[in-house]
């Protein structure tokens, strides 16, 4: 099959035109991200004040990870509220008559908005942070690596909403297993300060992690132009994998308990 | 003639929460949850040829979703058997998926904020049709169902009748054997009713894919199917042509009389019903069993001065209430 005949990227790239209607929302909404960048760089500066270097990381590197993990963060579109909605209404059943399954279709749909979504995150972010605290601190390469890094976290963040989704086939509302994925990913992820701020021990536990592949690990290596791009690379290859067979088992498993009356 | 779909003593049950009123009940449900079972469908069998249409009918709550998404793969059957083109459709549900097309009336495949254009372009692609093949024939539905005009307006622009034809443009694209149609009609206008039952003929005549039609509209039942099985509670009550169900299992024809002066009191015949008496007009049912429908217009005419007399077969709604009220029994079961 020819790459343009190929079901995944022909979702994706309906999901960048739906995203098109969506589109001038998501930047007024987003502009937000630069009260949040302008808030937190004045405050690293504070911490900044009386030292170069902080693990590694100056007050330029500080601000700009922020700017690749909030992007993420700020860039996808939610995918756990519509698989949740839709294994209610029955939506995922008509899915069945299909010859690709819904996972895929869904989450190609996912990335493809969060493709779009990711552009305009990323220039906002990066003005903001290049008047806060300067200019990119790395080279095309680690621009190269943030950018692949940025999108195996978007697949990664894909399937823990597909997995959170798709518990909505045992619980009334998957709500609050979102806000403790969220606050994961927050905490021990590394999505407002890199993982290497934390006591050695712990961060090398929290680094394997797949909610470290979301934030931590395209941070990091991009601003530390490439550095470590194949292990952080690895580990979200590692992640995509588990995750996916997990998805599978937990869907396969699902569909049978399918109950769709009426028409 | 090769049949395509066969099940025998399909059954399946749905399984719900009791929830009763009250804070009480409530936190007795969490602790004890008590379950009330359903049976949607119960030792259903169906037999169906290529080529044919057939309509699965009946109110509300019978079965025929239920049914057509166990035909489809869509929910698995607590016991039976099903086949549909040689396959079992929950454990080859993907080469399946190739064969059949589906258009649920309540559940929409099109996407909202983009032309049907794109979703037919998109299911070309998973279905795996070649790019010049997937052109031809989105060509050629585009004709079919009259939507070329709105090929490039989004989804959410469309009128209902227009946004049903694309749906059903959507489920042959990838050339199905069989079409599953799911309440297709569901709040159309008449107008717009009479074309998409226009089209659904014309596809089946010209291109033979068999259609399996659910519906409680007569309309859609008088129009399209050729065969017709009634269910009611998950269950076989009829099966037969649609012409056995409107001419023969029935065995009444309906007359009408408009009167040139006040009309008279008729004279009581054996088999003769008056469903409705007027002044100047007068509606009777003829049970064909116990007198011909000529010798009625006879002695009507014979009685008093008629301006205008029309004889029409019972509407195939009142026989199919009738057929779930339990007053008529009979039929190929």
């Amino acid at each position: 099959m020819s790459l343009s005949r190929s079901p995944s990227l022909a979702l994706m790239g309906l999901g960048i035109r739906n995203q098109w209607a969506y589109l001038k929302t998501f930047i007024l909404r987003n502009l937000f991200l630069i009260v949040i960048l302008y808030v937190f760089a004045s405050l690293w500066k504070k911490v900044y004040a009386d030292r170069f270097e902080i693990a590694g990381f100056d007050l330029c590197r500080m601000v700009w990870y922020l700017v690749v993990t909030e992007a993420v963060i700020f860039g996808k579109s939610e995918l756990w509220p519509t698989v949740q909605r839709e294994v209610k209404d029955g939506t995922v059943a008509y899915g069945l008559v299909r010859p690709l399954p819904y996972p895929r279709i869904v989450m190609m749909r996912f990335l493809g908005e969060g493709a779009l979504r990711l552009l305009p995150v990323i220039i906002l972010g990066s003005l903001t942070a290049r008047l806060t605290a300067g200019g990119f601190p790395s080279g095309v390469a680690g621009m190269a690596s943030g950018l692949l890094l940025s999108a195996g976290a978007l697949v990664l963040m894909a399937q823990m909403e597909m997995l959170v989704g798709l518990a909505a086939f045992v619980m009334e509302d998957v709500t609050p297993l979102y806000w403790i994925l969220q606050k994961i990913i927050f905490i021990f992820g590394g999505l407002y300060f890199p993982l290497d701020l934390y006591p050695a021990r712990f961060a090398a536990v929290l680094k394997v992690l797949p909610f470290a592949h979301v934030a931590h690990w395209p941070g990091t290596v991009t601003v530390m132009n490439g550095a470590l791009f194949l292990r952080a690379a690895g580990g979200q290859v590692f992640w995509g994998v588990v995750l996916g067979l997990i998805i599978l088992t937990v869907y396969r498993g699902s569909i049978r308990r399918i109950e769709v009356q009426g028409g | 003639m090769e049949t395509v779909i066969r099940t025998a003593g399909l059954q399946k049950s749905f399984r719900s929460r009791v929830k009763n009123p009250g804070l009480k009940a409530s936190v007795r449900t969490l602790l004890r949850p008590q379950w009330k079972e359903t049976e949607a469908v119960s030792n259903l069998g169906l037999e169906v040829e290529r080529g044919d249409m057939l309509a699965l009918i009946g109110p509300n709550g019978a079965g025929k979703s239920t049914t057509i998404k166990m035909l489809t793969g869509i929910l698995y059957p607590d016991s039976g058997e099903i086949d549909v083109l040689g396959l079992n459709p929950h454990t080859d549900r993907k080469r399946l998926a190739y064969k059949i097309g589906t258009v649920f009336g309540q559940k929409s495949q099109l996407w909202f904020h983009l032309p049907p254009a794109d979703t037919f372009n998109l299911l070309g692609t998973i279905y795996g049709i070649p790019r010049r093949e997937a052109e031809k024939r989105i060509a050629y539905l585009s004709e079919a169902f009259e939507i070329t005009d709105f090929m490039d307006v989004p989804t959410r622009k469309l009128s209902l009748g227009q946004r049903i034809r694309c749906e059903i443009a959507a489920g042959l694209i990838h050339e199905p054997e069989i079409l599953f149609l799911d309440e297709p009609s569901i709040g159309l206008d008449v107008v717009a009713k009479k074309r998409l039952r226009e089209l659904i003929r014309r596809i089946n005549e010209d291109s033979g894919v068999t259609v399996f039609l659910t519906s409680h509209d007569a309309g859609d039942i008088e129009s399209l199917g050729r065969r017709a099985v009634v269910i009611d509670e998950g269950r076989t009550v009829w099966e037969g042509t649609v012409k056995d169900l409107k001419y023969s299992l029935l065995n009444t024809r309906i007359i009408d009389v408009k009167f040139a002066e006040p009309g008279p009191c008729v004279p009581a015949m054996e088999g003769v019903t008056v469903l409705k008496e007027r002044e100047w007009s007068l509606k009777l049912e003829v049970n064909l069993d116990s007198i011909d429908t000529a010798s009625v217009i006879n002695t009507i005419t014979g009685s008093h001065p008629v301006a205008d007399i029309t004889v029409a077969a019972t509407p195939l709604e009142d026989i199919i209430a009738r057929i779930y009220n339990g007053e008529l029994k009979g039929g190929a079961l």
